[in-house]
């Protein structure tokens, strides 16, 4: 592939690129930065990528290294992987007819991804958005296809959840109480 | 319960067509008997359904795309000096033999409308990133129907019905993601008695041009760079799928009048 291929093949993911980091940022200037920073790294080593077909994962996986590297080195306070915010609902929603009667409500989704640890978030955006497959989603998060199955099912739990007006957590629950 | 809970991952990579055969046909055994995993298929279908009809689409900024341009690495010369050269040396080489001077006041015609349309003397008639629009815009215009596929690579603007020395054709801009220009892309009824069916190009002006025939019609594809108006060549013949696919009609409907007799 002629490197001048390579920048228009390229160039051809930027609004899936940028979407992806607007979604997972949830900051336009992040976004905008980590593209960039994502296009500097791919133009540098363009002529590592051997298949042009993986060139969608490959552009990816820099920009998701990107942004844990840039999360890690600004907030270093914040665990970059860890376990999903309420925990305890995830684990109660083992019982479905809690939520089977009630509509998910989307209205709540912002919300629910803002708590959602950075891997998760990305979990989320590439495969609820962009619809990467498992082979594609292990590759750009660097984790077995295992992992990225029972961790997308964690995952979707957790929203069915949050988005559920009868997946309430217990302390909003009593704060209704009086 | 206990049993049911790992299947809720299996459930998930259902709905994602991620499961083996044999797994998929155990589940859906399982399924049918068992009220909790139901609920379960039910819940994570839904929200599947949900999120497809609620996520939207982010718009790229329009500045992004530019500072992107601008860090395509430059060639460190003093680095890859040996190589530059013999690279040059070849590409000269091809082009001397490729590329012809051209002085068909066709050409020029081209050139001078690309010009236009460039500067922005002239806007645009139809303005649509949508190839079918855009052809169905310029098909009303024209005394011929023009069809056309997008380029991979290659951002469409829009285009214009214009008059090249006389003869109808239709004008089509885009923006070249690989090298950033402005590249326009004229078509009409070809008047070669032998097709063309590979590009030939030639430069003029500090122009390159490259045509070819396609279907009873004509392609000319003019840009300043060399490397952008080759890219649309290319994409005619097919060579560099995906980055695109030309013409795809095969009979175009040309007047009845012979072209040589348009004024």
């Amino acid at each position: 592939m002629r490197e001048a291929s390579f920048r228009r093949l390229a160039m051809s993911y930027l609004d899936l690129l940028y979407g992806a980091a607007m979604r997972a940022t949830r900051s336009r200037d992040l976004a905008e930065d980590l593209v960039q920073e994502t296009y500097r790294v791919a133009f540098e080593r363009w002529n590592t990528l051997r298949d042009p077909a993986a060139c969608r994962a490959w552009l990816l996986r820099i920009l998701y290294n990107a942004h844990i590297d840039e999360k890690r080195r600004r907030l270093r306070l914040i665990p970059v992987e860890g376990d999903l915010p309420d925990a305890e609902d995830t684990r109660a929603s083992a019982d479905p007819f809690r939520f089977s009667q009630v509509r998910l409500s989307f209205e709540r989704l912002d919300a629910a991804l803002d708590r959602l640890p950075t891997d998760s978030r990305w979990l989320f955006v590439l495969r609820e958005v962009e619809g990467l497959s498992y082979q594609e989603l292990a590759e750009v998060l660097g984790i077995p296809i295992g992992t990225v199955r029972s961790r997308l099912a964690r995952l979707r739990v957790h929203l069915v959840v949050a988005l559920s007006s009868g997946g309430r957590t217990q302390s909003e629950e009593e704060g209704d109480g009086g | 319960m206990g049993s049911c809970e790992g299947r809720i991952e299996a459930i998930s990579a259902l709905i994602d067509g991620e499961l083996a055969r044999d797994e998929e046909l155990e589940l859906r055994r399982h399924v049918e008997a068992c009220e909790i995993c139901t609920a379960w298929l039910a819940q994570l279908e839904a929200y599947s359904v949900g999120l497809a009809r609620t996520m939207g689409k982010e718009s790229t900024p329009r500045n992004l795309s530019e500072r992107i341009r601008s860090l395509a690495p430059r060639r460190r010369w003093p680095l890859r000096m040996a190589v530059a050269i013999a690279a040059a040396v070849a590409i000269a080489s091809v082009w001397t033999l490729e590329v012809r001077r051209a002085t068909d006041p066709f050409d020029s015609a081209l050139v001078a409308d690309h010009l236009r349309m460039v500067s922005g003397a002239e806007p645009l008639e139809v303005v649509s990133s949508d190839p079918a629009k855009v052809a169905l815009a310029l098909s009303e215009r024209l005394p011929f129907r023009v069809e056309f596929a997008q380029v991979a690579g290659a951002r469409l603007r829009g285009g214009h019905a214009c008059r090249i020395e006389g003869h109808s054709a239709a004008c089509l801009q885009f923006d070249d993601e690989g090298t950033g220009e402005r590249v326009s892309v004229f078509v009409y009824p070809s008047t070669n008695s032998r097709p063309e069916l590979a590009p030939r190009c030639r430069s003029l002006g500090g122009h390159c041009l490259c045509s070819w025939d396609r279907g009873g019609q004509s392609i000319t594809a003019v840009a300043t760079t060399p490397d952008a108006a080759q890219h649309f060549a290319d994409s005619a013949r097919g060579e560099v799928r995906p980055f695109g696919i030309w013409p795809v009609r095969e009979s175009l409907e040309v007047p009845s009048r012979s072209l040589s007799h348009e004024e």
